[in-house]
């Protein structure tokens, strides 16, 4: 069975956010609204100062606690692992946005869709083209870009990461490179300890 | 709103072209959707480009939102408010492209009939880089633009010195240890980003090639490196010299290389001129013969590099001994009392480069056939490092870290790179020079003119014999006429593709006081922004998915040119900038000066066919086509289905294309054009001859401090301007998708002050300050304490800097950090023009904002959590 | 700073601990008067005070009604909430809601107008008991049904939940008796008292133990705890929760000043205490942090 994944190089991340750029340009992201974003944290003391660009998206946990506690179902797993959310069936409840320990589903509000990513309500023809995916009072977050994966393609952020830090495969099969990667340079969960099976990783 | 059931805009049934992004001045090759609905909605990397290999940088991915900006230029405007000044509104009204054109032909000819250096011209495209000699089209040879600010005074007439190239950087298909000094090739910044920063994560992971990056701020390339070397601002010199110190004194030098390919085994005089016979040729000295021959001589048995002699009665010494001399005082333990690096780090990093380098083992590569040596190691440079008051000396000392240790366009080194390979066709960039050596070719994008005095150049470029882009000096000439003997004031204001405003340095009080005297100022322009807000007529232009273009620019190891084509009609009543130029020069009775002028700088000379006739309008199509045929006798439906012709660079015009030559390891140019300059401004009186900086002039670098560093003890702290990949090389800041990530990151929204220095001066992690410099300019901002900035050091992004006001939806911090620079000739470099790019500051706590924090504040939000 | 800290970081791009945002006051009120109401339910049921019953029916089937469709994104599509009862504690608790309000409705109805046969109503008061019982749990049980944030994951949620409504329930009996709206003889009233007081110790363990388990459980939850126990949110955590929550009804319960206008105020303050607490754990609570990604080193 198919079990799609994600894995983060850290060594090569740059923190550059194309790929948080990419996928507003895919999905018409409303401003402020991200379903990838590339952080950064800084430790030690001057001059012997270390920085790590980490970047972030929707781990689509195979125990999936948004899942779990979503009251109408609207949060769902496919077969080949991608956690989606039917914007028709959510209630707007927010149960899934706090149990979610990632912090990575957002509830569009009308001032999303309504003041547009210039202001003042001045919506882009590229804004009228695509803002119809989202329903006011609902939660949106990453897809994987399922319809670019259905059709054989990678996700936007993956196909246009410059360092080629992001890497999309198959879990369940060993021979993809995102199951070689995480074998090969031991790939980290983030936050295990929150017991959702994170299918993205991360190596160093 | 329409609902459809395809939600990915790549997924969207529409049409898919080949292109080449805009939005910076690189051109990685691009791919645009459309979809069925007529709207552009997604834009990615062309995988098939060996170049940027289907990625984009951050900037890329955000060109729709620049398309659809609803403050864009939709048609011709005039200013209808005569008063004139930032954040005045002009009032636009929109008029016909038959009003506007000809009021501005009126005006043009009017200034051109009158007195053609009155005329200056900002037009800054490096992807259409005719259009930089725009003024020319009128007879006008100066430039309100400062592209050398940080990038172009000393960086690129060294290049053109040492590689007869444009720019340079390091062989990241076999470097095995990369050095970035104050430049962010790679990691953030330069050549082509998107796809240099694939090309060395690749290196990085693939072949383990170690990164070590100098400078004063942990950069993007200072936080993935393998090493960073924190150092005090503007005494990159310093660092420098010291390194070159190590390698010399501990004989880490390529020697072979020293004395087969350079001239420094030439012997100088102690007048700093080669050594010459009757008949002008060079002398070396023999050290098995034991004397005096000249450079060409057979029988040479050994080219000495020390010593001291004396040739025909004048004592001299083989360049190489000169540069030991000087060298003797710059120990790194000597340097660190400059730069604060500790000298074991300097002398750490000299061996690990000459270990890198493989001079001992006499490492050799065969390429296509030809073995060459092979040095995997690179000193890179830019920015940061080449912007400071002495920059030819600077990036000469650059240059020559990779000299002593063989580098120089050699695999695995540090290669130079041609600017814009339409141009020449890289018939081959080398051209044999006198006495052995490669013929210079400084400053290609401002070449040097005529001096003359009064000086008929508001920037002073008949003063720079090598070529110069020191905008900066407008300001200078302009308010200082009598100082500077000038007879004429500029009055007219050509913009075109630029924002010269934004980036000058100085008081812009002073720059608004020149545009508010400006007789007639226009703009060529796609978006409002600080300084086309001044103009008088608007002449819109198409936007890069509105137009066609054929330009490959100033990449590093691949060349080709990229098409750019339109995949949707203008949004409004538009014309390119080549229709508009072309219009006005019909009108002005210069179409054929214009044409003959693009023959030449688009290199269709090479290919007659291809010429433009002096009396046919050529828009941008037709100049796109001919660039492309060109460069591969390849015709538009070629490029339109391929997208690109781009390959890896030609090995032959890469690595070491002056086989046989010498290279300029002394740059004996300077010395002689300093004495003929000298001379020239004696003849002429030239008021001011008493305070050009002549000491600028060196053969060979002297450890001189910049004035940054000699100024008022109040003045302690260096403060320093940087970008990172979302927002440099370009404007992006007012793209709502660029803004929704930058000013997020907190090293984009507040001053970066070292967290031990703050609490020295007993400030806290979000305090109001106000940073002054001692050459009057101020701006004022929020601190954030951070462990990423040397402790003497104080920086501003450029995140920070913007003021438009008028439809830009620009956020504003606390005011230009080139405010705080000086303009002044002390501060500039008499050689290239480079003006300081570090301002010494001092900080006064405030208890407040002076400012209301206003929605379009950057300091207005960042801080709440 | 080293490896282990984190900081607040709200929307910056940077690794650290977020606020948790969505649930709001409209959320706590909705839970407080939700689980007051079902506290007073129960009691009055158990010892057979009508003007409770019907109170506590009103005030949780309006309170979280009225409430939650305030909250939610899309109220009209609310009936959806009820599909996952095999998963979700919140289709757990809507069910328990629709059973609470119907056969407790029910029940009332039986009283004055003796509808059903007396088997079916005690069958209704069963289930509305229940009902009551599960709306005190599912609450909590919904805060802690994942790991996301630490201050909530607790079982002690539930527990919480359960007790602190039965503990402003019994007062609020004793509250009505002394406004003479019910009638309660001697012996229950002295059980009440005793019920009142037993709880309140249970409710300030189980509150000390989230905050113990919540100090020990990540970083996000020893930050909560600092927000509660030393920061901006100790004023409200100390001044409601713990003073006018639990020691004025403590001392005044010891003191025996059990009527007139001291209980009056010890009723409400304990009120209100229960109020905050449920404001107080909702705005305290916050995402943890990617620190595992942080370079481990000391900076030397």
């Amino acid at each position: 069975m198919t079990a799609w994944g994600m894995v983060f190089d850290l060594k090569r991340c740059i923190g550059c956010n194309a790929c948080a750029v990419a996928c507003k340009q895919e999905n018409t992201l409303p401003k402020g609204v991200f379903y990838t974003k590339t952080l950064s944290v800084t430790t030690g003391v001057y001059p012997n100062t270390k920085k790590t660009y980490v970047p972030t998206i929707c781990n689509h946990c195979e125990d999936a606690p948004c899942q779990r506690v979503c009251p109408t179902g609207a949060t769902y797993t496919r077969p080949d692992g991608i956690v989606m959310v039917d914007k028709d069936k959510c209630i707007g409840c927010g149960s899934c946005v706090v149990a979610c320990p990632y912090d990575v589903r957002t509830m569009i509000e009308r001032e999303h869709l309504e003041e547009g990513l210039f202001g003042e309500g001045n919506l882009t023809d590229f804004e009228k083209q695509g803002y119809g995916r989202f329903v006011v009072g609902t939660v949106t977050k990453c897809t994987f870009c399922h319809e670019r994966v259905d059709a054989g393609k990678e996700p936007a952020c993956v196909a246009t990461c410059p360092t080629n830090a992001r890497i999309f495969g198959d879990l369940d099969d060993p021979n993809s490179s995102a199951s070689k990667l995480i074998v090969e340079r031991g790939g980290k969960q983030p936050l295990p300890e929150k017991g959702t099976k994170p299918k993205v990783y991360y190596v160093d | 709103m329409i609902k459809e059931p395809i939600q990915q805009n790549s997924m969207r049934p529409g049409k898919w072209y080949n292109s080449t992004c805009k939005m910076c001045l690189h051109t990685c090759n691009t791919r645009i959707h459309v979809s069925e609905l007529g709207v552009v909605d997604k834009i990615e990397g062309d995988p098939t480009s060996p170049s940027n290999r289907g990625k984009l940088c951050p900037k890329g991915n955000a060109a729709i939102m620049r398309h659809y900006d609803p403050n864009r230029f939709l048609q011709p405007q005039k200013r209808t408010n005569p008063e004139k000044g930032p954040g005045i509104d002009p009032k636009w009204v929109p008029i016909s492209w038959e009003e506007a054109l000809s009021t501005v032909a009126k005006e043009l000819k009017q200034t051109m009939d009158d007195d053609p250096r009155k005329l200056v011209a900002a037009s800054t495209n490096f992807q259409k880089f005719a259009h930089f000699a725009a003024g020319g089209i009128w007879n006008s040879n100066n430039f309100f633009s400062s592209v050398g600010n940080f990038c172009g005074g000393g960086y690129h007439v060294i290049n053109g010195i040492i590689h007869s190239a444009f720019a340079g950087v390091n062989d990241v298909e076999r470097c095995k240890l990369w050095i970035n000094h104050g430049g962010g090739d790679g990691f953030s910044s330069h050549l082509h980003a998107a796809a240099q920063a694939g090309h060395v994560a690749d290196a990085r992971m693939d072949r383990g090639m170690k990164v070590v990056v100098v400078e004063p701020r942990m950069s993007i390339g200072a936080a993935k490196a393998d090493q960073w070397i924190p150092i005090r601002p503007a005494t990159d010199k310093q660092f420098a010299l010291s390194l070159c110190h190590v390698l010399v004194y501990q004989g880490m030098v390529d020697y072979k290389a020293m004395k087969k390919d350079t001239n420094a085994v030439y012997l100088v005089g102690n007048d700093g001129y080669f050594v010459r016979n009757a008949e002008g040729s060079i002398y070396v000295w023999d050290a098995q013969a034991n004397q005096a021959k000249l450079w060409n001589d057979e029988t040479v048995g050994d080219f000495a590099l020390e010593g001291e002699y004396e040739v025909e009665g004048v004592k001299c010494r083989p360049a190489f001994q000169q540069f030991k001399d000087i060298l003797k005082d710059c120990s790194p333990e000597e340097m660190e009392k400059i730069t604060t690096v500790p000298a074991a780090t300097v002398v750490q990093l000299a061996k690990d480069m000459y270990k890198a380098a493989e001079v001992e083992n006499n490492a050799t590569i065969e390429i296509d056939g030809r073995t060459m040596p092979l040095r995997p190691v690179g000193y890179n440079y830019y920015r940061g490092a080449q912007g400071h008051k002495t920059s030819a000396q600077a990036n000469h000392t650059y240059k020559l870290i990779n000299m002593l240790l063989g580098t120089i366009d050699t695999p695995g080194g540090h290669i130079g790179s041609t600017l814009n390979d339409g141009g020449n066709v890289d018939n081959g960039h080398i051209e044999p020079g006198e006495n052995g050596m490669i013929k210079t070719n400084p400053h290609q994008l401002h070449p040097a003119v005529e001096f003359s005095y009064p000086p008929n150049e508001t920037t002073l470029l008949g003063y720079f014999p090598v070529g110069a882009d020191a905008g900066h000096l407008n300001v200078e000439t302009y308010l200082n006429k009598e100082k500077f003997g000038m007879d004429f004031q500029a009055d007219t204001l050509l913009l075109c593709h630029a924002n010269p405003l934004w980036n000058m340095p100085g008081k812009k009080e002073d720059w608004y006081q020149m545009l508010k005297e400006m007789r007639f100022t226009f703009a060529i322009d796609i978006l409002p922004n600080e300084t086309n807000e001044w103009a008088d007529i608007i002449l819109p232009c198409t936007d890069p998915v509105e137009s066609w273009n054929m330009c490959m620019n100033e990449p590093p190891q691949t060349e080709g040119m990229c098409l750019r084509q339109p995949v949707v009609p203008p949004l409004g009543d538009l014309k390119s900038e080549e229709d508009i130029l072309a219009e006005l020069a019909e009108r002005t009775g210069q179409l054929a000066q214009w044409n003959t002028m693009q023959n030449y700088i688009h290199g269709f000379v090479q290919k007659p066919d291809l010429m433009l006739k002096e009396d046919v309008k050529y828009g941008d199509k037709e100049i796109a086509e001919r660039k492309g045929l060109l460069w591969n006798d390849k015709d538009l439906d070629w490029y339109i289905d391929k997208g690109h012709s781009v390959t890896p660079r030609r090995p032959d015009k890469w690595f070491r294309p002056w086989e046989g030559l010498r290279l300029h390891f002394y740059i004996e140019e300077f010395i002689s054009s300093r004495d003929k300059l000298k001379q020239q401004m004696e003849d002429a009186q030239v008021p001011f001859r008493d305070e050009w900086e002549w000491d600028d002039y060196q053969g060979l670098p002297l450890p001189t401090l910049d004035p940054v560093h000699e100024v008022a003890k109040e003045f302690d702290l260096y403060a320093i301007t940087f970008k990172d990949i979302q927002i440099n090389f370009g404007e992006s800041l007012t793209n709502p998708w660029i803004d929704d990530i930058v000013f997020k990151d907190p090293v984009h929204t507040a001053l970066l002050l070292n967290t031990a220095t703050a609490k020295a001066k007993g400030l806290e992690h979000g305090d109001f300050v106000q940073l002054e410099s001692p050459y009057g300019g101020s701006i004022y901002g929020r601190i954030a304490a951070s462990e990423e900035m040397h402790p003497d050091t104080i920086g501003v992004s450029n995140a920070l800097s913007r003021m438009a006001t008028q439809h830009t939806g620009a956020k504003h911090g606390g005011g230009r950090f080139n405010d705080l620079l000086p303009t002044d000739l002390r501060n500039t470099d008499a050689v290239t023009g480079q003006p300081e790019t570090v301002a010494r500051v001092k900080l006064t706590k405030l208890k407040s904002s002076p400012e209301p924090q206003q929605k379009n504040s950057v300091f207005g939000f960042g801080e709440e959590v | 700073m080293i490896a282990t800290d984190a900081v607040f970081v709200g929307k910056k791009f940077n690794i650290g601990l977020r606020h948790q945002k969505i649930w709001g006051p409209d959320m706590a009120i909705s839970f407080f008067l939700g689980e007051l109401g079902a506290g007073v339910f129960l009691l009055s049921l158990y010892f057979g005070f009508m003007p409770g019953v019907i109170s506590g029916l009103i005030v949780t089937t309006i309170g979280k009604t009225v409430g939650h469709l305030l909250h939610l994104g899309r109220p009209e599509r609310a009936w959806r909430a009820i599909t996952m009862l095999g998963s979700s504690w919140l289709s757990r608790g809507l069910l328990a809601i629709i059973l609470y309000a119907s056969c407790g409705g029910l029940y009332v109805l039986n009283h004055f107008y003796s509808i059903l046969p007396e088997s079916i109503s005690d069958l209704c008061a069963l289930i509305a008991a229940a009902a009551a019982v599960m709306i005190m749990l599912y609450q909590g049980l919904i805060m802690s049904h994942s790991a996301s944030i630490t201050l909530w994951a607790s079982g002690l949620m539930p527990v919480i939940g359960l007790t602190y409504a039965l503990f402003c329930g019994s007062a609020l009996l004793l509250l009505a008796e002394q406004s003479n709206l019910i009638v309660i003889e001697a012996n229950t009233l002295s059980t009440l008292q005793t019920l009142r007081v037993v709880l309140l110790a249970v409710v300030a363990a189980a509150v000390w133990g989230l905050l113990h388990a919540a100090h020990w459980g990540s970083t996000g939850g020893r930050e909560s705890v600092k927000r509660l126990l030393k920061q901006d949110l100790a004023p409200w955590f100390f001044i409601f929760v713990v003073v006018l929550g639990f020691v004025v009804p403590a001392i005044t319960t010891y003191l025996g000043l059990m009527t007139g206008p001291v209980l009056y105020l010890s009723v409400i303050a304990q009120i209100s205490g229960f109020l905050c607490f449920r404001l107080l754990v909702l705005k305290a609570g916050n995402y943890d942090a990617l620190m595992q990604f942080a370079s481990p080193h000391r900076g030397f």
